[in-house]
Order: C-alpha cells, then sequence, then structure tokens
C-alpha cells in the first residue's frame, strides 16, 4: 500500500513538473499569422508526405526485388543509394512540418481556457516518441536501407498522421473561432 | 479584370486536351514530356494555341496544369517496373539514337523540367530518381544486347 502510494505521488509530481516546464518552454503566445504556417505544414504531410501510396512507392520492397532481378552490380547499388536518399530527405521534411505544427499547437494550447493537461501530456509524450522514432528510422536507413526500415517508418507515419489529425481538429476549432480572413 | 473560370470549364477542356491530342502520344512518359513543352520556362505559364482558341488562355492554361500533374502523378504511383516501361516506350517513339539519348539525359538530366511547378521538393526528388534508376536499367539492357 506504501509503495502504491509513494509511486502516485512520483507519478504526479513528474507530471506537474513535466507541465510546468512545457509551459515554461513555450516562447510566446500564438498569433494569428501562424494559422497559415500550421496550414501549410498540415497540407503538406497530409496530401505529400504521408498518403498510404507514397510510402509505399518509397520503401517497396516490389522496386528493390525488381532492380535486384538485374544481373549488375551497379544498378542494385543505384537503387539503394537513391532510394537511401530520397528517403533522409522525405524524413527530414515529415520531422519539420510536424515540428512546424506542434510548435503551433503548443502555443495555441497556452491561450486556451479549457486546457486538458492530461490531454497535453499525452499529446508531448506521443511527440516525443515520434522524434525518438525518427531518428531511429534515420540510423536504420542510413545502416541497412529503407527497404529492410519500412516497418519503423510505418510505426512513425503512424504518429505523424495521428499528431496531423489532433492539429487539423485544432485548427478546425480555431478556424470556426475566428472571423474569416481574420488577419490570415 | 481577371477571368473566372469554374472547375466544369477547366475539365472540360482537360477531357478535350485528352482526346485531342495526350491520347495520340505514347505513354505517360510522352504526355509529361509534351505537357511540360507547353509551360513557359521564364513565366511557368502554360500555353496552347488550339485550347485557347476552343475555351479562353485562362481556362487553357488551368487545363494544362491539372492534366500536367495528374499525368506527374501517374508516373508517380507507378511501380518502378512500370516506370522502366513507360521511358522504354518514350525512348522508342523519338527519333533519337537509343544510347545517344542515355548519355545526354545522364549528363543534362533534362527530364528535371518536366516536374510540374507546384510539385513538393520530395516528389520532384523521388521522380527524377526513379528516372535515374529506370535508365541506369535500360542502358544496362542495351549493353546486353548489342
Amino acid at each position: 500500500m506504501t509503495d502504491m502510494i509513494s509511486f502516485l505521488t512520483v507519478g504526479s509530481l513528474l507530471l506537474v513538473v513535466l507541465f510546468l516546464f512545457l509551459r515554461r518552454t513555450i516562447p510566446a503566445p500564438a498569433k494569428i499569422e501562424n494559422l497559415s504556417d500550421a496550414h501549410e505544414a498540415l497540407n503538406a504531410l497530409q496530401s505529400e508526405l504521408l498518403p498510404d501510396w507514397f510510402v509505399d512507392r518509397l520503401f517497396s520492397e516490389k522496386d528493390w526485388k525488381f532492380a535486384r532481378g538485374h544481373a549488375s552490380t551497379h544498378i542494385p547499388s543505384l537503387f539503394d543509394r537513391e532510394r537511401k536518399t530520397v528517403a533522409l530527405s522525405w524524413l527530414k521534411q515529415t520531422q519539420e512540418h510536424v515540428a512546424r505544427l506542434m510548435n503551433f499547437h503548443l502555443r495555441m494550447a497556452r491561450q486556451r481556457p479549457d486546457l486538458k493537461p492530461f490531454v497535453e501530456i499525452k499529446l508531448t509524450l506521443e511527440y516525443a516518441q515520434f522524434q525518438l522514432l525518427c531518428k531511429l528510422l534515420a540510423g536504420l536507413i542510413r545502416m541497412v536501407g529503407p527497404i529492410r526500415a519500412r516497418s519503423v517508418a510505418g510505426y512513425a507515419v503512424n504518429i505523424a498522421t495521428h499528431l496531423g489529425a489532433v492539429s487539423e481538429k485544432a485548427l478546425a476549432d480555431l478556424n470556426n473561432a475566428v472571423p474569416v480572413n481574420a488577419g490570415d | 479584370m481577371l477571368e473566372k473560370v469554374t472547375p466544369g470549364q477547366v475539365e472540360e477542356a482537360c477531357e478535350d486536351l485528352k482526346n485531342r491530342t495526350l491520347l495520340s502520344l505514347p505513354g505517360y512518359f510522352g504526355r509529361l514530356i509534351y505537357l511540360a513543352s507547353m509551360r513557359d520556362y521564364n513565366t511557368g505559364q502554360y500555353y496552347h494555341d488550339g485550347l485557347a482558341k476552343r475555351f479562353s488562355e485562362v481556362t487553357a492554361a488551368e487545363a494544362l496544369a491539372k492534366c500536367h500533374r495528374e499525368v506527374f502523378q501517374l508516373l508517380l504511383r507507378s511501380p518502378l517496373e512500370e516506370v522502366v516501361g513507360e521511358l522504354e516506350r518514350y525512348i522508342g517513339s523519338t527519333p533519337a539514337e537509343a544510347h545517344q539519348l542515355f548519355d545526354t539525359w545522364e549528363r543534362l538530366q533534362p527530364y528535371r523540367v518536366a516536374v510540374p511547378s507546384q510539385s513538393s521538393p520530395v516528389l520532384a526528388e523521388f521522380f527524377t530518381s526513379n528516372i535515374k534508376i529506370a535508365l541506369a536499367i535500360l542502358k544496362h539492357r542495351q549493353s546486353k544486347n548489342s
């Protein structure tokens, strides 16, 4: 019983510290001009970087097998090099756009009167998980190539898609609350 | 005053362009090159005299841009094997000698201008990367056959 109480106390304290840390690291309240930036990042993620068809193509095993089917050492190595370069660019841009969205979300959350700390903490943990996965994925792409790293890419895409959906909902709420063309 | 164009007009112009011109061109890659060549390198604007006469200059430009994006998307979504097939079909339809075309394309990478102007950097990079690989495959096949 004592263990349980200590565990809960330490857990609650950690959550409070995390919440205070997040509030402290938010640089400034969200400005209305950031709306277009957030919309742009969301659009890039949803229409270009995260659609299933593109991720499937970029990490396609079928293409990899096709390139290996040629009796030449040059073609498979060219394929690996090319896919590695594009996959790393894709990962970098995905991370950048998700970071822009999260930055906007944090700035916006600070102004919300109905802020739900546990929801925000959950989201922050999810974002931390995404960043960690991206680091792991970048390492895997460099070491073993994108095709063998595709399951990790799948996890990263799922989290990025969820973070995008959360931001989309927040943006929709904000658009409903703000008159059209108000500084955007 | 700027001319207003409705999505319906653009769609109609697109259909016209497909039926009269694009369908007679060899494969998606040939269509992509054709559509990219309708774009002014300096302004990025599309021009097509016949289409502009039938519709309007603005409608024609929007229809060309839309068709360009659609064909580009189709090629992006295609597996590498199909991209190789499309490129082979296009090369077979040009009067240039294949080996000459391979050398020129490897050096100058003219296919980079075939990318629609509003494509994201990653999609453009993926496309050019696929063409680079497809060229290497076709060159390898040619050297094996000769």
